[in-house]
């Protein structure tokens, strides 16, 4: 069963880099089959990578996130995911492209790294975790998302471009990925900070990765109001949203490899 | 002041303003930002902010480096203040919950975050942590401050066999004079919990007695009495976000307002 899940890991890469390719020739070329193609490989390329996930979840009887390698794949898996969310819902093609890339970056740093599946401490063996880390990373892949749209958003406003979505679909999907995003990661917050609770005996840890959590929250919780607001809306949103994964990516990885915190990554 | 004009004035407006929640977020997001960094540069001062509560790390910690640490307490008035507008907004939404019923799942969010925050700050006041309690088995402790006892009554090391160790097997037991209050097993995720007291295995450690080496457990033991009510706010919070996620796409499948503004 190991042996079969390099195979699936490195079949899974090459469909989401065929994917990304075919979409990028799209971009230029606007085939309809160059993005059916590059959809399907996507879709097979998720397969994949969904069995490897779930092959290593049987083989070490935890979801396995406990390192990089892991957190890695499961955030790329998550991105893939949040990608085929939009692409079915609004068939955004190519313009979902940052977000495929981003996850073309991460597996590619994840093939280097040794896919051994570390044994569980006791600490993180409870369902608390596999709660908190999933959420975790399925709220920043919605975030990423957002990310995207609003840097496409602010380059359809300068471009006018018929390669890109309209503005309002734009705005749309950044408040959808926002919103989306804020969810899944206020779940996170609760069910880590119960895990906190029983593990340390308090729900916030005034660690800089929990100050920078609370903080994560904090804005997005603020760019679900500021769509309300005239101001905001459009390209002030758009900005938001970049400046807000900034501090995700900070968050995740700035603090996970820089500094010395309670969520360690290696 | 009649009913009426205690909401329909500018002082209640102004507290009700999604912009001053937007002001304070922002406020309170670029301090935190600033301030956080000083933190992994500055161990001695913060290294201690998850050993004791707050309020007694703000005044027995913080006032000795107020360069250092006056965004915490500055921050944490900013926090106190958006949770004030909050609460207005969640009390300005009930005077018309039969016309606004359908934002039930945002506002169950909106009293979360107040309940957290005020169960935040009472723990902080009236709260107490204590690390580092070595006992032996059949040792008791005194909590004078909560009027119980607790004894260690079994306690077993699991250890890797590099020796690290892995679990901590304690049976321990809360008393009230000489009435049993609790008995639980504790490992790891399984700490003893009784009205806000929480006791947590933490490490372990080895003494010299008749000539031979006994172990002991080492607990971590934590008292904080607004758990249950940010335990109450989770699950507002948690409850609001699944109703807003289904009023969300309830409304984009009935085509409802298809757009989130």
């Amino acid at each position: 069963m190991t042996s079969l899940q390099t195979p699936l890991l490195y079949a899974a890469f090459g469909a989401y880099l065929l994917a990304v390719l075919l979409y990028l020739l799209h971009l230029t070329l606007r085939r309809d089959w160059m993005w059916r193609s590059a959809f399907a490989l996507v879709l097979a390329g998720f397969t994949l990578q969904s069995l490897c996930l779930g092959l290593r979840w049987w083989q070490g009887g935890y979801l396995p996130v406990t390192n990089l390698f892991g957190t890695q794949l499961f955030f790329s898996w998550a991105l893939a995911a949040t990608y085929l969310y939009f692409e079915l819902r609004y068939k955004i093609h190519a313009a979902g492209l940052f977000v495929m890339f981003c996850n073309l970056l991460l597996y590619g740093s994840v093939l280097q790294r040794s896919a051994e599946l570390p044994p569980l401490i006791p600490a993180l063996d409870t369902p608390l975790f596999t709660l908190h880390v999933s959420l975790s990373f399925a709220g920043y892949a919605f975030f990423a998302m957002a990310f995207s749209m609003g840097v496409l958003y602010l380059l359809q406003k300068r471009l006018q471009s018929g390669l890109l979505p309209d503005l309002m679909l734009l705005r749309k999907l950044n408040e959808e990925a926002v919103f989306l995003g804020f969810s899944l990661f206020t779940l996170c917050m609760i069910f880590g900070s119960i895990w906190a609770y029983v593990a340390w005996g308090y729900y916030f840890s005034w660690n800089i990765k929990g100050v920078w959590s609370a903080l994560v929250w904090l804005f997005y919780a603020g760019m679900c109001h500021a769509k309300f607001i005239r101001r905001w809306q459009g390209s002030g949103y758009a900005a938001l949203s970049i400046v807000g994964f900034g501090v995700v990516l900070f968050t995740y990885l700035g603090i996970g490899l820089l500094m010395s915190s309670n969520h360690p990554l290696d | 002041m009649t009913k009426s004009s205690l909401f329909d004035n500018k002082i209640w407006k102004f507290l009700c303003s999604l912009k001053l929640s937007i002001v304070l977020a922002s406020a309170v997001t670029l301090m935190a930002i600033g301030g956080s960094v000083l933190m992994p540069f500055n161990p001695r001062v913060f290294g201690s902010l998850d050993s004791m509560p707050l309020g007694l790390w703000l005044s027995q910690v913080a006032t000795r480096q107020p360069g250092l640490t006056w965004w915490i307490p500055v921050g944490g008035i900013l926090v106190t203040l958006l949770a004030v507008n909050t609460l207005c907004c969640f009390i300005d939404w009930l005077r018309f919950i039969k016309s606004r019923w359908r934002k039930c799942g945002e506002y169950l969010i909106h009293i979360g975050f107040v309940l957290i925050l005020v169960a935040f700050l009472w723990g902080s006041k009236a709260g107490f942590r204590s690390e580092q309690n070595g006992l032996l088995v059949g040792q008791s402790k005194p909590l004078p401050q909560l009027g119980v006892t607790l004894k260690l009554e079994a306690f077993k090391p699991v250890l890797a066999p590099s020796g690290r160790p892995l679990e901590m097997l304690n049976t321990l037991a809360l008393y009230k004079e000489d009435q049993l209050l609790k008995r639980v097993q504790t490992r790891s995720n399984h700490p003893l919990i009784w009205n806000g007291l929480v006791v947590i295995p933490s490490s372990y450690g080895q003494t010299m007695r008749g000539g031979r080496y006994l172990p002991y457990s080492i607990l971590t033991i934590n008292y904080d009495p607004g758990t249950n009510l940010a335990f109450a706010g989770s699950i507002a919070m948690g409850c609001g976000v699944l109703l807003t996620l289904a009023s969300f796409y309830r409304k984009r499948t009935r085509g409802d307002r298809p757009d989130i503004v």
